[in-house]
């Protein structure tokens, strides 16, 4: 969802232009996975 | 979670009475902990892929369609003590990916393909034409039941699991 998003605004800054990379959105995903993880087994 | 799902499942899991001393430990482990794993995949999945890609979705609902039998299997054990029968798993897993492998078959997205390419001959590629459908419903529920049979001990399962769902996560984006 961010993707669909984010990459359009790329248009405007191309600082956004990062969300098309794969390896980026992998290590965000990874990051939001393990967030995940943690909040729902209360080690957050 | 994990100390509401406990007091949810009234002490959590039995263990069967042939397991080894030292593992006995483990009774009282609430099932159903594999919800957080489903959570945070398909919450990352959600957030950073390209939900325009069928591929994502295939992997979406073959995840989530797998992670549903488990439910029921660990409804059904806490409420009476039996999960769903083996067929009834084994027959679900197969209509599911069987469902998903036919779709993508009769309706092939972009860079579809049901050649297969053999490891250390290179350049030879198989053909299976419709037998492909056959042949991912065997690979995806063969490794699905894999884990199955690895689980039950610290680690076994969830080392794995980490590394098949970041390669999964990975593949998706």
């Amino acid at each position: 969802m961010l993707y669909e998003l984010l990459v359009p605004l790329a248009r405007d800054s191309i600082v956004f232009n990062v969300f098309r990379y794969i390896t980026f959105r992998a290590a965000m995903a990874h990051g939001d996975g393990h967030r995940d993880l943690r909040s729902c087994s209360g080690r957050g | 979670m994990i100390a509401r799902l406990r007091v949810l499942q009234y002490g959590g899991e039995t263990i069967r009475e042939d397991t080894p001393e030292r593992h006995r430990a483990k009774a009282g482990t609430p099932s159903m902990g594999g919800f957080i794993i489903l959570t945070a995949l398909l919450v990352s999945t959600l957030l950073w892929t390209n939900l325009h890609n069928r591929y994502v979705w295939v992997l979406i609902v073959a995840t989530a369609s797998f992670a549903m039998i488990g439910f029921l299997d660990d409804y059904r054990k806490l409420r009476t003590r039996k999960g769903i029968l083996a067929k009834q798993k084994f027959g679900g897993q197969i209509l599911a990916v069987g469902a998903l492998m036919t779709w993508l078959y009769l309706w092939p997205p972009d860079g579809f393909t049901t050649a297969l390419s053999i490891p250390f001959f290179k350049g030879w590629l198989v053909t299976l034409g419709a037998l492909w459908v056959p042949f991912a419903v065997l690979v995806i529920v063969g490794a699905s039941n894999a884990v199955n049979l690895t689980d039950g001990l610290d680690g076994l399962a969830i080392g794995p699991i980490v590394m098949a769902g970041e390669l999964s996560r990975s593949s998706r984006i």
